[in-house]
């Protein structure tokens, strides 16, 4: 009995170790582990541009564009944290991370920059969307980069 | 012509109370990343709740007793205290996500904190169960809520691609973007966010709150037939907006203030005050029905004395629960957990209990002694049994795919 109890507890151990990310994960692996939270940041730039916009164009209140950017503001640091606390198993994965990581941090301050100027502070719409364009536009460069070695 | 304007009453009352924030935040994520493929389920599921409500509505208007009552009497107190304890905790989930909602529509409206709503929703909840008669209570937050049709208006305004939408909705396909655990994940909670137990406790214990006879039955499958239905097309309206400004462009809805975003671009300020005037009516009532369904089940089935036609002080126990219930939730979102993530939950929940509060409506709606010559007739029961296996499957896989999908992620 002990015997099983013990086989029973190193199959627990292993199969607890497998679950360790970096250790024998392969390129597409973490490429997969980078793209989820990639698409997570895209999908809070682009609820972030239409708000800006519809205030902009007239079609929405203030109140209602600071919290749709503030609930973005939520989805990019979650997006940040999942980028942050991934473990590469090797060079490329850590030049991947580096890159998600300054891509998304740059996504936070496009977003931060948009709630400031729907709070009457900051630049004007042009700059912020030209802004909230350009880091959805580096999202989706890194992303399909990642695609490509993923093969989806 | 009275009697006409209380089915219309009825009926409008029944569509503006369908939807709560599980009905709007379960058909926004799905069609932001399903389109309008699963637009069946919210069928499936209207065609339940019309059945489920119809018999326990019958049954409270024949027997003149409700739910709880009944099933503690027919099934002895153990069954019946397993079911009401699974009734009674799904019932305070709900009522948190839509204590929940209350508070994130009024930041809509403000921009104020949601936290800083959540003591004066549920102080406002109280004063109203408190205070306000049954049917004032049902008809204006019932009448208020049918602004959501603005929802539907937005999908005209919106300019879609009908052939497309035509095509999501009846040639259902899982994206390829999607699993198909995620994808019946969700189906699961989309039937679950149609079919809350709520509603059904609410719709019978009301049906003796209003003192129904078998004189109003007609009047009851009237609004219940037609009511709900239309309640639904709000449902895939709701869907449908999220599928037409937010999958194309890869937004996955997370939050209450997206799915308002695809209104203001089709109407503008004016329908975004209207949407919002609409969400907190429907968040309200339905969290007004939560609070007194937590109050009816338990009185029900301890036997207190009970209803919002007996003054507080007559229905002491049961207006405590209720107080009980609304402060529970309130101190739960106090302490910053997402009311989205509840809601999600709270659906997915109540598909899992369904079987619980289904199967002793339909075999006490088979029994003779109770119901009479109004027990159910042989359509109903074929179909009354076809959905006793949906809602068991759904119940059964719905746990399994909440794991394998961590909960639809």
């Amino acid at each position: 009995m002990r015997v099983v109890r013990a086989l029973l507890g190193l199959a627990a151990v292993a199969a607890a170790a497998g679950c360790a990310v970096g250790l024998d994960a392969t390129p597409v692996d973490e490429a997969r582990a980078l793209t989820s939270p990639l698409e997570q940041a895209s999908s809070a730039v682009g609820t972030a541009t239409l708000a800006a916009e519809l205030l902009g164009d007239g079609r929405s209140t203030a109140a209602v564009t600071d919290t749709a950017l503030l609930d973005q503001v939520h989805v990019l640091q979650e997006a940040a944290d999942a980028v942050a606390t991934f473990v590469p198993a090797d060079r490329t994965g850590a030049a991947w991370q580096a890159d998600a990581l300054t891509t998304v941090r740059d996504a936070q301050v496009a977003v931060a920059a948009a709630r400031g100027w729907a709070n009457g502070a900051g630049s004007d719409e042009g700059t912020v969307v030209a802004a909230l364009d350009a880091s959805a536009t580096a999202l989706d460069d890194l992303t399909a980069t990642l695609d490509e070695v993923t093969g989806e | 012509m009275k009697r006409v304007l209380g089915v219309a009453l009825g009926i409008l009352t029944a569509i503006g109370g369908f939807l709560d924030i599980g009905d709007m935040v379960t058909n926004a994520v799905v069609g932001s990343r399903f389109g309008l493929s699963l637009a069946w389920v919210v069928v499936v599921g209207v065609i339940g709740i019309c059945l489920f409500a119809s018999m326990s509505g019958r049954v409270a208007a024949v027997s003149g007793r409700a739910t709880f009552e009944i099933i503690r009497e027919r099934l002895g107190p153990r069954a019946a205290g397993a079911n009401l304890t699974a009734s009674f905790l799904i019932n305070l989930l709900t009522l948190t996500a839509e204590v929940g909602g209350i508070a994130l529509a009024l930041q809509l409206a403000s921009s104020v904190e949601p936290r800083l709503w959540i003591p004066v929703a549920a102080l406002a909840l109280w004063l109203v169960v408190w205070r306000a008669k049954f049917s004032i209570m049902e008809n204006v937050t019932g009448l208020v809520g049918l602004t959501l049709v603005v929802f539907a208006v937005a999908v005209f305004l919106l300019g879609p691609d009908w052939n497309e939408l035509a095509d999501q909705a009846l040639s259902p396909t899982v994206p390829a973007a999607e699993g198909h655990a995620v994808y019946w994940y969700y189906a699961i909670a989309l039937f679950g966010a149609a079919m809350t137990p709520y509603e059904v406790f609410f719709f019978s214990s009301g049906a003796v709150e209003e003192r129904w006879t078998v004189k109003d039955l007609a009047q009851s499958r009237m609004n219940v037939l037609v009511g709900f239905p239309l309640g639904g097309i709000l449902s895939v309206a709701i869907a449908a907006c999220a599928a037409i400004v937010f999958l194309p462009a890869g937004i996955e809805v997370s939050s209450l203030s997206q799915i308002v975003l695809p209104v203001a671009l089709a109407g503008g300020k004016l329908a975004l005050a209207v949407v919002i005037v609409g969400i907190v009516a429907a968040t309200f009532g339905a969290a007004l029905e939560t609070s007194l369904s937590s109050g009816y089940t338990l009185a029900q089935f301890m036997g207190w004395s009970w209803g919002k036609f007996r003054r507080p002080a007559q229905a002491a126990r049961f207006h405590l629960t209720m107080i009980v219930c609304i402060l529970v939730a309130g101190a739960v979102l106090m302490t910053s957990v997402d009311p989205i993530k509840i809601t999600e939950f709270s659906v997915v929940f109540s598909a899992i209990a369904l079987p619980l509060t289904y199967l002793p409506i339909l075999i006490v709606a088979n029994d003779p002694e109770y119901m009479g010559e109004h027990v159910n007739g042989r359509a109903t029961n074929a179909l009354a049994l076809v959905y006793l296996v949906i809602i068991v499957t759904a119940s059964v896989a719905a746990i399994p795919l909440m794991i394998a999908t961590g909960a639809g992620s």
